[in-house]
């Protein structure tokens, strides 16, 4: 960005261009699949979309808890069953050489996915 | 021949005001610049000097420094880098089969200027109130969390990262809610971007009168004064993108 179009900053300048630097790269969460990583890709894929469907149970439970409508063995249930399947996301995010950065999804003008 | 499509305008703002030589007018940028009239429209645009030619970096910034210049002398429509026809009668083409759409955005830009407004999360202050919110909440866990098994602390945990979370939703909320109402007093032509990283508190673009950039400057030191903690920024001005997106014919 020209010096000359930033009209006034305030706070701390090594965090602001820290930010604007993360804003304006884009994130790079696409989908690169050639013939060569097409197992990686297509995992990339499936793994995104577990994540995404994992974080709303997180998130159901989450409301539940504070709506405070469980019983102690639903809580165990749901505590174990969320756990598990952290537990297995980790696995097969190491399987696949794949870190929490990696699943994620630029959906354009509707940010990202996570 | 290919032709570059730079912005395009009103022609009586040309007639009004014509540059004596549209490439000095334009110095520093390479290439032969016209102007293409149809209708009451004006575009200003190059032809390609190679069939193929090499897209970078450099490229981008100086058609955007093209747009740039033309966007301080008239009210326009900006293209995207990229907007590439085949001649000059398509550009003709493209300003009369739009010329109803291009007329309407010209007049609701007319002595605007755009301006990006950003309020960013300060990391010291988001490391302390994420502690200080996360040790209140150990203090009082819900009473179906208490009890010391396995999965009993991992949600605890999980329900402490989810408050920390929803209570910095709702302090942006508010920020936001309060910045929206002082930009209302300026302007009511703004936008609300998404926020693309979890630091952004507020990213707003504004159209703005020309004649009113001392108000902007103002309101952006009214914010940070409000929110010392926090991070302000504004830029601009620029040709106004985020307010001149048509479907083109």
């Amino acid at each position: 960005m020209e010096e000359d179009k930033i009209l006034f900053y305030g706070g701390s300048s090594n965090e602001i261009i820290e930010e604007l630097e993360k804003i304006t790269s884009g994130n790079p969460g696409r989908i690169n699949a050639t013939p060569e990583n097409v197992d990686s890709g297509l995992a990339k894929i499936v793994l995104t979309l577990i994540e995404l469907i994992r974080k709303l149970m997180e998130k159901q439970a989450m409301r539940r808890i504070d709506g405070n409508s469980l019983s102690e063995d639903q809580i165990e249930n749901l505590g174990e069953t969320l756990m598990k399947l952290e537990q297995k996301m980790d696995e097969l995010k190491k399987i696949f050489n794949l870190t929490d950065k990696d699943l994620n999804l630029n959906l354009g003008p509707l940010g990202d996915l996570l | 021949m290919p032709v570059t499509v730079y912005a395009v305008f009103y022609s009586s703002e040309v007639h009004d005001d014509m540059p004596s030589d549209i490439d000095l007018f334009l110095s520093g940028s390479e290439g032969k610049f016209e102007f293409i009239y149809a209708n009451k429209l004006t575009a200003l645009v190059s032809l390609q000097k190679e069939k193929n030619p090499v897209y970078s970096q450099q490229e981008v910034l100086a058609y955007a420094s093209i747009v740039e210049k033309i966007s301080k002398r008239y009210a326009i429509l900006p293209m995207r880098y990229g907007s590439v026809v085949d001649s000059l009668e398509d550009v003709i083409a493209l300003l009369q089969k739009n010329s109803e759409s291009f007329y309407a955005v010209l007049d609701s830009v007319k002595n605007k200027e755009e301006y990006s407004l950003r309020l960013l999360f300060s990391q010291r202050h988001q490391h302390d109130t994420l502690n200080m919110e996360s040790t209140e909440i150990i203090k009082v866990p819900p009473a179906i969390l208490q009890g010391n098994t396995e999965t009993k602390n991992y949600l605890l945990k999980k329900y402490q990262e989810h408050i920390v979370e929803e209570n910095r939703h709702q302090y942006i909320e508010k920020i936001q809610s309060h910045v929206t109402q002082e930009i209302r007093k300026i302007t009511e032509i703004f936008e609300l971007k998404k926020r693309v990283t979890p630091a952004l508190i507020l990213d707003a673009v504004l159209l703005i009168e020309r004649s009113a950039k001392d108000e902007i400057l103002a309101l952006a030191s009214r914010i940070q004064s409000r929110y010392p903690e926090h991070n302000v920024i504004l830029t601009g001005p620029w040709p106004p993108y985020n307010f001149t997106q048509i479907k083109i014919e």
